[in-house]
């Protein structure tokens, strides 16, 4: 008797448990899955409105196409410059996300080995530029490019990417190096390495996952940018994707279901960019977040 | 080869923390020299020093005739086996052994060569081209010695490097390392905090704490002949017992007198040396017995009833009490039939027996 008691109570203890359980998971998954909703829809507006047009899209903004129609499509890429914008905008990414994660492992280096004082200086000296909104500097860059004959060049939009990603690359990295276990670094110093040997063949292949992680992280804000090649590219042969969608936006009518075809074709890169590199993209961002 | 010079070597953190204070040692060509102390002694510190990753505050450090002191790591021609042994996880453990030898510009098969010759030494040729995640423990310890071995240094430093492995593992490697040691005649300087260790391994033992060197000396001065009370307790398992008390002259006679304790310690001083009278008795545990010597060299009976028998198989350790006073006792017969709360008469190796001032915890009297 006391047995079928206990086992009883075993049970409702359980089914308490069990329901405890399972009010815990869907208090942890809404927030969740309101997120992903946040996300997803419009997205997913947009993919359906590249297919529609404008007629289309003005009767029935929300629903899926009646046909999958890719007249966009076709009529964006019928415009030669569309690649032209595409390739200027390969060109300012890439060379920028190479400098910034050349130039940031180095800084971040240099802010693991140097003393831990000039190291914690010099990386609030690199890191406070995070602080800084980009509207602020707008004037004072435009006059400054425009002294060194920077504008309308894809030499200066390089350079200004570069600038305003190197902190937020910094501290990523450095957040990274320093869960680097010392000792490795040590062991490469006594088996006769110098500071280049020792970034170039110990530190970066070690942080490859951060690396991996920031790459993503100023592809997908370069190749967004709009406020910079705004600002600084005024040819037509410079424009870069973004600056070139804006070409759909007419003063009174704005062609909506070309933008998003754009916006839709656009992303592709990053898509394929971040498919490649994100199964370092979770381990890079954790390591950089919590030792940042 | 060279042997190494430590000159009035200090080291401070900030102008409170002194880790490592007026350090002075000379370490012949091929000696297996043990640093050994608690934690926060500054024995790894020196040893980083010597390497070059700490700086020196104040003094010099030689290897051979050149003078160290200020050079880098790279420049000085060692090699060190790190506690976490420290391998490079995206190489192959090939690479990981080469890796000195190809900064040094070494030709490829002069490299393989060594690689090989290293591995075949450590048993461990099979594991060439696996990585580093890929092996056990044991493995990873064989490695980051044969990544030291392959430069041919001067000198090889040790940082605890056995400590990450499990008991068996360590006494085998223990054996391996010091064989390897003797083959390759390297001067070494090993740091550990485990007193087994430096018994075993070293030819020299350098005791620290706080900084300080307590005592230099072969296992057998060490172990024998404590210079202070901190190297007789840390030094040795059990540890030396201890019994404070004082030094009383009648009747001719120098006695130690304790709670429980009246031994004549004549032999080891003369009546009119007794400086200190305040002072702390050591003996160790396997320098006692329970059974009558009848001679001279052992002292009076000391009465004391038994608290706790340990068995470990070859040898008894009990557990005594002599009024308030405890100590422990070793016994190597078996046969003997011992049982707790038994009384039992100890009696002390009067030889063997250490004298130390209860002020400063210097040995004033003994061998």
């Amino acid at each position: 008797m006391i047995e079928k008691n206990k086992n009883t109570v075993t049970q409702v203890k359980n089914d308490t448990k069990r329901t405890s359980n399972l009010k815990e998971m869907i208090l942890r998954q809404i927030p969740l899955v309101i997120y992903a909703l946040l996300i997803l829809v419009p997205l997913t507006l947009v993919f359906f409105a590249s297919f529609k047009n404008l007629a289309q899209l003005y009767n029935d903004p929300l629903g899926v196409p009646h046909k999958w129609d890719l007249s966009n499509y076709i009529q964006l890429f019928s415009n030669e410059n569309m690649f032209v914008y595409f390739k200027n905008s390969m060109v300012v990414t890439f060379t920028s996300v190479f400098f910034i994660l050349l130039l940031g492992s180095m800084i971040s280096y240099a802010i693991i080995r140097l003393p831990k004082w000039w190291g914690n200086i010099l990386f609030a000296f690199v890191t406070v530029g995070m602080m800084i909104p980009t509207q602020v500097n707008m004037i004072p860059v435009y006059i400054l490019f425009a002294k060194l004959n920077l504008l309308n060049k894809h030499l200066g939009l390089i350079i200004i990417t570069v600038a305003m990603l190197l902190p937020i690359c910094v501290f990523i990295l450095t957040g990274f190096m320093k869960t680097l276990p010392k000792g490795l670094i040590e062991a490469a110093m006594i088996d006769g390495a110098s500071h280049w040997q020792i970034y170039s063949r110990i530190v970066l292949p070690l942080s490859l996952p951060s690396l991996a992680s920031t790459a993503i992280f100023c592809f997908v804000i370069s190749w967004n940018d709009l406020l910079y090649p705004l600002l600084f590219i005024k040819s037509n042969s410079l424009r870069t994707l973004p600056l070139a969608l804006l070409q759909f936006q007419g003063e009174y009518l704005t062609n909506y279901p070309m933008i998003f075809a754009g916006v839709v074709a656009a992303s592709i890169p990053m898509i394929i960019v971040y498919v490649f590199l994100q199964r370092y993209f979770i381990a890079g961002m954790t390591a950089g977040s919590m030792k940042g | 080869m060279a042997g190494l010079t430590l000159k009035n070597v200090y080291k401070y953190y900030n102008k409170n923390t002194i880790a490592v204070s007026d350090f002075n040692l000379e370490i012949k060509d091929g000696e297996f020299l043990v640093l050994v102390g608690p934690s926060g002694c500054g024995k790894s510190t020196t040893l980083r020093m010597v390497a070059g990753l700490e700086e020196v505050t104040k003094g010099y450090i030689y290897i051979g005739d050149k003078d160290v002191t200020h050079i880098e790591p790279k420049e000085r021609d060692i090699a060190m086996v790190f506690q976490d042994y420290a391998l490079y996880p995206h190489m192959s453990i090939f690479e990981n052994m080469a890796f000195g030898l190809k900064l040094r510009k070494y030709p490829k098969d002069e490299i393989k060569q060594r690689v090989e010759n290293a591995a075949e030494i450590l048993g461990i040729t099979h594991l060439l081209q696996r990585q580093p995640r890929q092996l056990s423990g044991g493995q990873r310890q064989r490695v980051a010695l044969g990544r030291a071995i392959v430069r041919k240094p001067q000198v090889f430093l040790m940082d605890e490097p056995l400590s990450n492995l499990d008991a068996k593992l360590r006494v085998q490697m223990r054996a391996e390392l010091v064989k390897l040691q003797r083959k390759l005649a390297t001067t070494t300087i090993y740091v550990t905090h485990d007193q087994t260790e430096a018994m075993t391994m070293g030819d020299r033992i350098v005791v620290m704490k706080d900084g300080f060197v307590q005592q230099v000396g072969t296992p057998e001065e060490i172990y024998h002949k404590p210079s202070n009370l901190f190297v007789a307790d840390f030094i040795g398992s059990p540890s030396m017992n201890f019994i404070e008390g004082k030094l009383v002259v009648e009747d001719n006679k120098v006695n130690f007198k304790a709670e429980g304790f009246n031994i004549d310690v004549s032999n080891l001083i003369n009546i009119n040396e007794v400086i200190e009278k305040e002072v702390i008795l050591g003996f160790r545990p396997e320098n006692a017995t329970m059974e009558n010597p009848g001679n001279t060299k052992w002292s009076t009976p000391v009465n004391a009833s038994v608290e706790l028998v340990e068995d470990l198989g070859a040898e008894k350790v009990l557990f005594m009490k002599a009024s308030n006073q405890e100590f422990r006792v070793k016994i190597f017969d078996l046969n003997y039939d011992v049982k707790v709360g038994q009384s039992k008469q100890v009696y002390l190796n009067l030889n063997k027996i250490h004298i130390f001032s209860k002020s400063d915890g210097n040995k004033i009297y003994g061998c």
